[in-house]
């Protein structure tokens, strides 16, 4: 039971980092490969808060979200002019970036040996330890950000976000200052994400650069595009499938020194019979051209 | 009166030049044709007066309510604010939304599209949005096509999606349409509305400039016809003036053997 807690705290949090990742991908059509980045920040931000400066996690919440939402406007900027590969070659680079910093900075990130004993939550003195409590906070957050992109896509600017995503010059001929829009779509993205490093750092308690990975990248983005781009629905079939999938695989009896490499070889089967049977995902609205 | 004024715009792509040192005028409320053999310029003209390319030199001004603007190096989002819409060669439509959402974004008024609308103000999105819905309806009303509504863009004929995009280019209200080839691929049913479409909307007050390679078509609406040849302005005039002109034959066919 215990166990099952873990797994859907786990596909929690993916919840709201695919969510996030799709309002940028699937919504906006910004192929954004670096989005563990600001997982990453979201997390140390709070983490780093909590252990250097005593700061409660509520705090680092906010804290981690609005510095991931800010490193999405810095990074935004210069590369949100860029078209498709050249975009996704950007944030790939971004997603290295970040990865090295936390690995490197030593003095701040303590590198590879970790952030170990990450306080958990504790709302009014009250402290979130119990599995099935955390497992609350983080479904509500998984319904606030659920709430959020959803009336965010919803809405005219949801509207021109999608606009932006099916013919960029079309929108602009109709007075959309597209990159504006494009910015505050990476923006929220990052914002989530932040939220979603500040669950993980805290439910884990211990965080090392190997979480943020371009690989973990990858795999987000792995989860948007098979729950289906641009479907809300999508976001949360897509994680919660990536998240039991290597779960199950686990109760197969494969030993240890190969299970690593067979998940990594499921994700990659999952993906390539999925573009040849449904390219556009199991919910998707919007197929890649 | 003039409504766009370009004076000795230039464009060179590497060296070549595109559009080389073109001035015209269009006068308010009336069907401009800008004719020419392909790689004339044509569409390259367009892209600049509609902020998609900046000039090498030379301006471009737009006479909106008395006043006078140079528009030739404001982005595109802004020209299309000034009340200026623009169709395009390649139709451009939203090709994964419908119909209806193609229509509801061309609106003049743009705070309810803004991200904090979307988060906290209700009511004044939902206002917008009816006044959106009920242009996107009578254009729609207005092309014909009325029950395409709730199709995907993408699903529709070459025809259908040419008249979509003037439809959207309609719901922008704006006071000068640039159409580049709005009858390219289509139907001559379908060519003879377009045609009917750009006269009502000369008489509802709208200037109208536009690409057309058809000389039949151009003579039937035009009031003015522009050739341009080579980047540079050939001729220009009343329809029956210009297309028996020998340098404009020339230009399209070459020279008659001695």
């Amino acid at each position: 039971m215990e166990y099952l807690l873990h797994i859907c705290i786990i596909a929690g949090i993916y919840y709201i980092l695919t969510l996030s990742l799709n309002l940028v991908v699937g919504y906006t059509g910004l192929p954004s490969m670096g989005h563990a980045a600001f997982y990453c920040v979201g997390a140390y931000t709070s983490a780093l808060l909590a252990l250097r400066l005593g700061m409660p996690a509520w705090i680092g919440l906010p804290a981690g979200a609005i510095l991931a939402g800010f490193l999405g406007l810095i990074i935004g900027l210069p590369t949100l002019r860029l078209k498709g590969d050249f975009l996704a070659i950007a944030t790939f680079g971004l997603g290295v970036i970040v990865y090295q910093i936390a690995l490197n900075w030593v003095s701040f990130t303590r590198g590879p040996m970790g952030l170990p004993g990450i306080p958990g939550y504790s709302i009014f003195g009250w402290e979130v330890d119990a599995l099935w409590a955390y497992l609350i906070l983080v479904v509500v957050l998984c319904v606030f950000s659920y709430l959020i992109i959803r009336r965010v896509v919803k809405s005219p600017f949801g509207r021109v976000l999608r606009a932006v995503r099916d013919d960029e010059t079309a929108a602009k001929a109709l007075g959309k200052n597209t990159v504006n829009y494009k910015l505050l779509a990476f923006i929220i993205g990052a914002f989530f994400a932040g939220i979603a490093g500040n669950l993980y750092a805290h439910y884990i308690t211990f965080i090392d650069p190997s979480s943020f990975t371009v690989m973990e990248s990858v795999t987000i983005l792995l989860m948007v595009i098979l729950g289906g781009m641009a479907s809300l629905k999508g976001s949360l079939v897509g994680a919660v499938v990536l998240v039991f999938v290597p779960e199950i695989l686990r109760f197969m009896g494969l030993p240890s020194s190969i299970a690593a490499q067979v998940r990594q070889m499921s994700y990659g089967l999952i993906l390539v019979g999925l573009m040849l049977l449904r390219p556009q995902g199991l919910f998707g609205k919007y197929r890649f051209k | 009166m003039p409504i766009l004024e370009a004076q000795n715009m230039k464009k060179h792509f590497d060296g070549i030049p595109a559009v080389d040192g073109l001035s015209f005028e269009v006068e308010k409320e009336t069907i401009t044709a800008l004719v020419g053999p392909n790689g004339a310029g044509k569409t390259t003209f367009f892209n600049i007066i509609t902020g998609f390319l900046e000039p090498d030199s030379g301006e471009a001004f737009f006479y909106s309510n008395g006043s006078k603007r140079d528009i030739s190096r404001l982005s595109a989002h802004k020209v299309a604010r000034l009340g200026i819409a623009r169709t395009f060669q390649n139709i451009r439509l939203f090709s994964q939304m419908t119909v209806l959402d193609n229509l509801m974004l061309a609106s003049n008024s743009r705070k309810h599209e803004n991200l904090s609308a979307a988060l906290f103000s209700k009511s004044h999105v939902s206002r917008a949005e009816r006044e959106n819905l009920d242009r996107a309806n009578h254009y729609l009303e207005f092309v014909g096509l009325t029950g395409k509504i709730d199709s995907l863009a993408e699903n529709l004929s070459h025809g259908q999606r040419k008249l979509v995009s003037l439809a959207r280019a309609f719901c922008l209200e704006p006071d000068l349409l640039l159409l580049d080839e709005p009858t390219a691929g289509v139907f001559p049913e379908t060519r003879e509305k377009i045609g009917g479409l750009l006269e009502k909307m000369r008489e509802m007050g709208k200037t109208i400039l536009f690409i057309e390679h058809d000389m039949h078509f151009v003579v039937d609406i035009a009031d003015k016809i522009i050739v341009m040849n080579a980047g540079k302005k050939l001729r220009e005039g009343k329809p029956e003036e210009v297309i028996d002109d020998p340098a404009v034959i020339e230009a399209y066919l070459g020279k008659e053997l001695p």
